[in-house]
């Protein structure tokens, strides 16, 4: 509603400015848009409201100190950004974290998922017009973020992994508690689907909406639900596995038309394995340690963790690091990929031995969706064009970055 | 009780605000009952811009219910209150937030949420406004990254106590 | 042709009603701040503060200013002098924005003292920026207001002594840190 401007080009077609302040956007998206009528002609989504310079401003920080700059990213699943941006750094030292730290970093990833998920239901619901998942949602989100505070002391801008494992244990305690939480998320998901999966007004909403091929969205480079809704098989955890995922089973749930209502049913679908994830990684929790002998300390980053002697100087690190040495960390580029809620969620770093990433590219999964909009809304109505912005699950944090 | 010969009985239930005993007369300044009224429907914006418009967003869900202090969320600027700045503002963004603040009728009100919005946090960079006190009139400032549902409910209890304070702010003359 | 019946019936949006209707009877889940406060977890991040040691009354900051390179936020200024009979480091200046703070704790994990603390404590909004810039004596003041209202005995935070990393890999300040009381504090 900023800039809400319509104006006339020709005598069949009108132009509508959609955002940046629009609560249907989803952040701060901008679109604009040619209709015929009602029906969309041509939308071109205009982004970078949002842009903060994160790529950038971790060539200044150092390789802990750019983590919690990931958290900022996508910031609804800030957990699975950590866990993405340190794995890459894990790679690119050549470390492994312990037991531990794996099953604990599967925990908190998939609970990240549930409450992304949870989000995106609350708000694609509401603007599509069920106010009561909104709050249901929300309340079950809520006790989500209880969780983290517990382990971490923060609810939504986590900092909790470090490149080498876990900063924190998790107790016995809390994980009885999440334990139990799950079979409640279990029952809660049912709930949902009774209220939307058969409701009418759903249904006629949702069905044929945004229909896209399989080869269309490979070829548009979809990922993560959106692209699993239509049919394809492609599912990190599965085909790259990370973490303890080779060590749980799940299912990955396939849509077959591609329409926004089976990527909906896909992510509920998804919301029950992720809950039942967490219960296998519960269960078959190792003991030990949650940080890896070779991680690098938060304040100087080096190759390997010393032992700190009793007459150990607190400068010794720090004066190899700014005499900007470069053997601090290995030389070299690394991609690697996890699978975020919304995606393929990929870190690119290239390193010249220094303390500091030389150049870090993030591969967003907002971003690439984004460009899927004008190919979805072809042909739909105005209230069409909000669902679909829902169904992609954009958040402007991590496409602008 | 005739006025010139004894002057009725004024019994002060608070500060500024007197009853007449034996009747259901209260005498109050005008500024007192227009502030109250303001600061118990404090209607903000939804205008969400980055992280802190996810706990905004859970600060008006079921756990914590804003409605109980008659803040409701409107959609258009012309019926809104206070904005709360909830998000990293860029150079890009700014120009649109003047706008909107723009729309809203006096007397408006703003808060600034979050590390982003109070200074520009983390985020020192080419395209980040440093504090959205940079273009527009702040009246509380909330820290935090971002801050708990609860920090953003105290600094809006905060700008009630700042708005009960106010005097002479209405009429043509404010 | 049961479809149909269910379509004509209603049945898909009364099996929704009934949910919300069973909602009615449930505990509400809403939490009446000002008044109900929900209980903050251990090692909540919140205001920053420098705990008043309990044997000098002081600060326990050494000046080594690890904290002030950790902070990605860059929020955290220190100056100090050098006592030239000691040899010791003496803290001059200690500033923090805490408007500027992100909050990701990495100050107090790397102070090899337990100096400095993010307590739990949330309700510092300001209506200026400069309440919020805390200096020395600022700092010390909010340790001071976070303990009065603390409830429990001793205070220890969690970033203090990192569960599950080995004991030999912790400067020696972490290893075993000691519990602030709070009877002490008072005295």
């Amino acid at each position: 509603m900023g800039q809400l401007e319509i104006e006339k080009i020709s005598d069949t077609t009108f132009v509508l400015q959609m955002g940046p302040h629009h609560p249907a956007t989803h952040g701060v998206l901008k679109l604009w848009c040619e209709f015929e009528g009602e029906r969309v002609i041509n939308i071109k989504p205009d982004v970078g409201y949002l842009h903060r310079g994160v790529e950038k401003l971790s060539e200044s920080k150092t390789y802990p100190g750019a983590m919690t700059l990931t958290d900022r990213l996508d910031y609804i699943s800030s957990m699975t950004n950590n866990i993405g941006y340190c794995l890459t750094v894990e790679r690119l030292m050549g470390i492994e974290p312990p037991r531990r730290a794996k099953f604990i970093r599967t925990i908190v990833s998939e609970m990240t998922r549930l409450s992304s998920h949870l989000l995106w239901l609350a708000t694609h619901a509401l603007d599509i017009g069920a106010m009561t998942v909104f709050l249901y949602a929300f309340r079950e989100r809520e006790q989500i973020l209880q969780f983290f505070e517990k382990i971490c002391g923060a609810r939504l801008t986590v900092s909790y992994p470090r490149i080498g494992g876990v900063r924190v244990d998790i107790e016995k305690n809390v994980l009885d508690e999440i334990d139990k939480f799950m079979d409640e998320m279990l029952r809660r998901v049912d709930e949902y689907e009774t209220l939307l999966t058969e409701n009418r007004i759903w249904l006629s909403r949702t069905k044929g909406v945004g229909q896209i091929t399989a080869e269309e969205a490979v070829s548009l480079g979809l990922t993560g639900p959106a692209l699993r809704g239509s049919g394809v098989y492609y599912d990190i955890r599965k085909l790259m596995p990370y973490d303890a995922y080779p060590e749980v089973e799940f299912e990955v749930p396939l849509g077959e038309n591609g329409d926004t209502y089976d990527r909906y049913l896909c992510r509920i679908r998804e919301m029950r394995q992720s809950a039942l994830i967490v219960k296998q990684c519960i269960e078959k929790m190792p003991e030990g340690e949650v940080l890896s002998e070779k991680s690098p300390d938060i304040d100087i980053p080096h190759q390997g963790k010393r032992k700190i002697e009793a007459g150990d100087s607190l400068w010794s690190g720090f004066i190899a690091f700014s005499q900007e040495k470069h053997d601090l960390m290995p030389k070299g580029e690394i991609y690697s990929a996890i699978e975020a809620p919304k995606g393929e969620l990929g870190f690119y770093i290239v390193s010249d031995g220094s303390g500091r990433p030389y150049r870090m590219r993030v591969r967003a999964p907002s971003f690439i969706h984004i460009s899927a909009i004008p190919k979805l809304c072809e042909g739909h109505l105005l209230a069409d064009v909000i669902a679909i912005i829902g169904t992609l699950d954009i958040v402007m944090g991590e496409a602008d970055r | 009780m005739h006025p010139s010969t004894n002057q009725p009985e004024l019994i002060e239930v608070e500060e500024g605000t007197k009853i007449i005993k034996g009747s259901n007369v209260i005498i109050t300044t005008l500024d007192k009952v227009v502030n109250w009224g303001r600061s118990n429907s404090l209607w903000p914006l939804t205008f969400g811009l980055a992280c802190c418009a996810i706990e905004m967003m859970a600060a008006g869900a079921s756990h914590l219910d804003l409605d109980r202090f008659g803040i409701l969320f409107r959609a258009s600027p012309r019926q809104a209150d206070v904005i709360i700045i909830a998000g990293t503002v860029t150079y890009k963004m700014a120009p649109i937030v003047k706008m909107v603040y723009d729309q809203m009728p006096e007397p408006k009100y703003v808060v600034a949420m979050g590390s982003c919005a109070c200074t520009g946090g983390i985020f020192n960079t080419y395209s980040t406004v440093q504090g959205a006190d940079q273009f527009l009139p702040v009246d509380v400032y909330v820290p935090g990254c971002p801050p708990r549902p609860e920090a953003l409910m105290y600094g809006l209890i905060k700008l009630q106590e700042k708005i009960m304070k106010e005097q002479g702010r209405w009429g043509s003359w404010k | 042709m049961n479809n149909l019946l269910k379509k004509i019936l209603f049945i898909d949006l009364i099996k929704g009603l009934l949910i919300t209707f069973k909602t009615i009877f449930t505990t509400p889940v809403t939490i009446r701040y000002p008044k109900q406060k929900r209980p903050l977890e251990d090692g909540f991040r919140g205001r920053h503060a420098f705990v008043r040691d309990p044997e000098t009354g002081k600060e326990r900051c050494v000046a080594c200013t690890k904290c002030a390179q950790v902070c990605p936020s860059q929020c955290i200024y220190i100056d100090y002098s050098i006592n030239s009979e000691t040899g010791a480091r003496v803290l001059t200046k200690y500033e923090i924005d805490a408007l500027r703070c992100i909050f990701c704790g990495y100050c107090e994990e790397v102070c090899p003292v337990n100096a400095l603390v993010l307590t739990e404590f949330f309700e510092y909004a300001s209506y200026t920026r400069e309440d919020n810039y805390f200096n020395k004596e600022k700092l010390l003041s909010n340790w001071d207001e976070f303990i009065r209202q603390y409830e429990k005995t001793e205070y220890l935070n969690k970033f203090w002594h990192l569960p599950g990393i080995g004991r030999d890999r912790l400067p020696i300040g972490k290893r075993e840190p000691k519990a602030v009381s709070k009877k002490e504090e008072s005295q």
